[in-house]
């Protein structure tokens, strides 16, 4: 009926580049939930997303549920350890720049883009997606407070990535998608972030342990006062050693 | 290694080394054409990247079977070495088994860590001083420059191992091209012994190194050498300094206290360098066991570095098996008392810096104490004595098997069980 004329609307707008900032009229809701277990410098971020579609059904369309999430210098993904976790129901992941695992906090770049797909799961005109991050947190300077600091992670932006282009969905041009998102392969759009419902807090705040700066003195005096007595008792025992004694000639294997 | 395959194929949570994961990757990116330094982290020499690349074009299990393989001749090196050194028959078996059946390298080796090979290279270069041929010191050479070239620490033996190829080790004519002290000249002198194990080693580093220059360039050197020296790691570890380089990471004079935590580390190298030249396997041992518990970085797998040279020790040492027993305890002690704050700081969140750091001062001074322990009892005897090799004490320690024997006869044969070696075999009568 009206299929091939929706087609080919949706295909015009993303060759031309027509940018829609509202929520496609096709989605009734969506909400996000985020759970997050674990605790110290691992965490894991499970993202639940729960979208409804009006007027279509969600199992005959292609699109996988995108979450953007920016990432302060405090916190870090391993995507390696998430490739790992893939076949184990892990998700896909994609970086804006290679993040560095081994720095501390205030030597990281200050915000770092990933877009992530998860498990989902369609029910008529219901499509929940799970993503679970495993999220590590980075050493921070040490501080004067009381020995933590609050790492803040924001709230994800969700879009969908479609293989096939659906009617009623708008997608944004290429020049919109972040280096992030470009990465995920084989699709036609990238329908523009859809305006969801965030179910809990909407900034999640990590604590986290530090070293507190008032310890500097008396930490550093007693390592290197320890340290010294160490290499004294080592160094008198080494000298006092008793040194070669019987020395007998071998010649013969016994 | 067959279980470690079960639970990486069925569970979230991996019994492969994430090590073991980042050589892996290397190893593609060798076989695609590409730098091995294109993997994050991956920090070791590209030999070790080509040496697997066949997980790629054969199975994912060449690389730990090859360190297993590696783990298996270390404890023959073990043998031959104390064989060498005119050690009983059974004791050397026993020193052997002693490696073959710790359950440390078994795990680290099947888990898909490459510290068996090091261990391998280290070994190989003991057994070839001490076979002491020309043909020998010429592969000891090129061994120990690969060692040094794969990690960086066995460095710290390029002195003692020029010092004891000395007088009583070839009873060659030495020479120095200045004056000196008399005592010194005779010590440090050249010979051609000397000469030929310092040039071959150097032409074998250099001839390594700059293959992997030339094929990637700065950042072999970078990754390879320049992060382990520069390294500044101030999440926690083993190391008592871990939390003051943390706290004065970012002062001024940071630079400077990095230096000086250098400086007990270097003095006592040294000195067991000069002290215990001529017993080279104790002073290895020694100086593997003090370069690491005065690092400023520590980890578990640092401890493998010295455990593969301590069976080559235990035939001169004169320790009690409560000293022993309570050496071992108190090892453990000190790394668990370590590892629960750490699993506290790092899994629960909690604030347990100042715990976490008395345990490793805690741990350092346990590790002192068994320095003292095994220097105090501990027989030097010198490799060789004026062109000739020294035997070992006499020590007629059961193999482990024996051990085994006898205990499973006490405890279920309920009669008196003796043990008597005729003939290098064990007779055990019950009465």
């Amino acid at each position: 009926m009206h299929f091939p004329l929706l087609y080919f609307i949706g295909l015009i707008s993303c060759l031309n580049g027509v940018i829609s900032q509202h929520e496609p009229d096709i989605f009734h809701s969506c909400t996000v939930m985020r759970i997050v277990s674990n605790g110290g410098f691992h965490r894991n971020v499970t993202t639940i997303v729960k979208i409804t579609a009006e007027n279509i059904s969600l199992n005959q369309v292609s699109c996988r549920v995108v979450l953007t999430q920016r990432l302060s210098a405090g916190v870090y993904v391993d995507q390696y350890e998430v490739a790992r976790q893939k076949p184990f129901g892990g998700p896909e992941m994609y970086t804006s720049q290679e993040m560095d695992i081994e720095q501390p906090e205030y030597l990281s770049p200050p915000d770092t883009e990933l877009v992530a797909l998860g498990w989902q799961s369609h029910s008529g005109s219901l499509l929940q997606s799970v993503v679970t991050l495993p999220l590590h947190l980075r050493y921070h300077r040490p501080t004067t407070h009381d020995g933590y600091v609050n790492v803040t992670i924001s709230a994800p932006a969700v879009s969908l990535a479609c293989t096939t282009l659906v009617p009623g969905l708008e997608c944004r041009p290429k020049r919109e998608v972040s280096t992030a998102a470009s990465q995920i392969p084989d699709v036609m759009c990238h329908s523009t972030f859809l305006k969801c419902h965030m179910t809990g807090p909407k900034l999640l705040q990590l604590a986290l342990p530090v070293a507190q700066k008032d310890w500097s003195l008396f930490v550093s005096t007693t390592t290197i006062l320890v340290s010294v007595t160490c290499t004294i008792v080592l160094a008198y025992t080494v000298m006092r050693a008793t040194h070669t004694t019987n020395i007998s000639l071998k010649t013969k294997h016994t | 290694m067959l279980y470690g395959l079960w639970q990486d194929s069925t569970m979230v949570v991996k019994y492969t080394d994430v090590d073991y994961y980042v050589f892996t990757d290397a190893a593609k990116y060798i076989t695609e054409g590409e730098s091995p330094y294109l993997r994050a982290t991956y920090r070791y020499t590209p030999i070790l990247a080509w040496l697997l690349t066949p997980n790629i074009y054969v199975s994912t299990l060449f690389g730990k079977t090859l360190f297993i393989l590696s783990d298996v001749t270390v404890g023959f090196l073990v043998y031959k070495i104390l064989h060498l050194r005119h050690c009983q028959h059974t004791t050397s078996i026993l020193c052997a088994q002693l490696w073959w059946y710790n359950p440390l390298p078994i795990t680290v080796s099947s888990r898909g860590n490459a510290e068996s090979l090091i261990a391998v290279l280290v070994l190989g270069t003991l057994y070839c001083l001490l076979k002491r041929g020309r043909w020998y010191q010429a592969t000891a050479a090129v061994l120990y420059a690969t060692s040094v070239h794969m990690k960086i620490y066995p460095v710290t033996y390029a002195l003692p191992i020029y010092l004891m190829l000395g007088w009583h080790y070839c009873k060659q004519k030495q020479w120095l091209p200045f004056r000196l002290h008399r005592w010194i000249q005779y010590d440090i002198g050249l010979n051609r012994a000397r000469v030929m194990f310092v040039a071959i080693a150097v032409v074998s580093f250099t001839a390594l190194t700059t293959i992997c220059y030339m094929l990637y360039g700065n950042q072999f050197l970078e990754e390879t050498y320049f992060y382990h020296v520069t390294r500044r790691d101030i999440r926690h570890n083993f190391s008592p300094y871990f939390l003051m380089l943390y706290l004065t990471a970012e002062e001024q004079g940071s630079f400077f206290l990095g230096l000086v935590v250098f400086i007990p580390q270097v003095a006592l190298l040294l000195l067991v360098a000069f002290r215990y030249c001529d017993d080279l396997p104790f002073c290895c041992f020694l100086q593997t066991f003090i370069f690491v518990t005065f690092n400023k970085v520590c980890t578990s797998q640092y401890f493998l570095w010295y455990l593969s040279l301590l069976p080559l020790v235990i035939p001169q040492l004169r320790l009690t098996i409560r000293d022993a027993v309570a050496m071992v305890t108190l090892w453990f002690a000190g790394q668990g008392l370590w590892l629960l704050p750490a699993f506290y700081l790092e899994f629960k969140g909690v604030n347990s810096f100042i715990w976490l750091w008395t345990s490793g001062l805690l741990f350092l001074a346990i590790n002192v104490w068994i320095a003292y322990k095994l220097i105090t009892n501990f027989t030097h005897k010198p490799i060789c004595w004026q062109g000739q090799m020294v035997g070992l004490p006499r020590k007629d320690l059961l193999t482990l098997d024996e051990i085994i024997s006898i205990a499973f006869h006490k405890v279920t044969g309920k009669r008196k069980v003796t043990h008597r070696r005729t003939g290098g075999k064990l007779k055990t009568k019950k009465s």
